[in-house]
């Protein structure tokens, strides 16, 4: 039972470091030496990541019902669009290029004219190295 | 005992104020200690998803130090053998900040 008050700590510092990244910007950033919030993108459907390592896909799009039609998903055409930043730790210098992960671009790189739906892929090694991929799949 | 339990939930509580939580569109509460729930991904659902094909992909987060997996719609589809999608869900499953599961239900014939 000793453990929860910690816990609790724990779940503080975590909405804080948010908090802190959303309302101060860069003084937020830089309080919150490794925030992985501001490492990694912003979606509605973030899966917890790493510090070390992280390397996941997960959606973007999650509306499939759309006029009731449903979302067709075999058979696609798939594009990539990807964008990528180096972050310097403690000091929160950044550099992000490479900076087109469009749709559209994604789109264009698989030849795609109907977007069905689209994934993302994430990879970052120590919140220093982050690789953002956005998965287009269409006709 | 005691030492080895604040030991413990010192690394849990670093874990979790390191890592970043689950963020999704619709998040009921969670426990700390435990959580395991599913909840809606695609809220703005049409079809009744009773008695359809049900794809599943998965990421999973160690102490939140460590995330892999492929949780995207393309992985879950492909799963369940899925044509059409028509809605999904969502499932999290956290074990005190050490194991944490996100898990992409989506839903189709």
């Amino acid at each position: 039972m000793v453990c929860v008050p910690l816990f609790l700590v724990g779940m503080v510092g975590c909405s804080v470091s948010r908090s802190y990244s959303r309302a101060m910007g860069p003084v937020g950033s830089a309080m919150s030496v490794v925030d992985p919030n501001s490492a990694f993108l912003k979606t509605p459907v973030v899966p917890p990541p790493g510090v070390i390592y992280t390397n996941y896909k997960a959606p973007v799009d999650y509306d499939f019902s759309e006029h009731g039609m449903g979302t067709n998903a075999a058979d696609l055409k798939s594009g990539m669009s990807e964008v990528k930043r180096i972050n310097i730790p403690y000091v929160n210098l950044s550099f992000a290029w490479g900076g087109d992960a469009s749709l559209k671009t994604a789109a264009a790189d698989g030849g795609i004219n109907t977007i069905n739906f689209v994934d993302y892929e994430t990879f970052g090694i120590l919140t220093v190295y982050t690789r953002t991929r956005f998965h287009v799949y269409g006709e | 005992m005691v030492k080895k339990l604040l030991g413990l939930g010192a690394l849990a509580g670093a874990a979790l104020m390191l890592t970043g939580c689950l963020s999704a569109p619709v998040m009921p509460p969670y426990g700390i200690i435990y959580t395991d729930y599913k909840a809606p991904l695609d809220f703005d659902q049409e079809n009744s998803m009773v008695g359809m094909k049900e794809g599943r992909a998965a990421t999973v987060s160690y102490v939140g130090l460590v995330a892999m997996g492929d949780a995207s719609i393309k992985a879950a589809a492909e799963d369940g053998g899925i044509s059409t999608i028509y809605g999904a869900d969502y499932e999290y499953k956290n074990i005190v900040g050490i194991i944490q599961n996100y898990t992409t239900i989506v839903y189709g014939e």
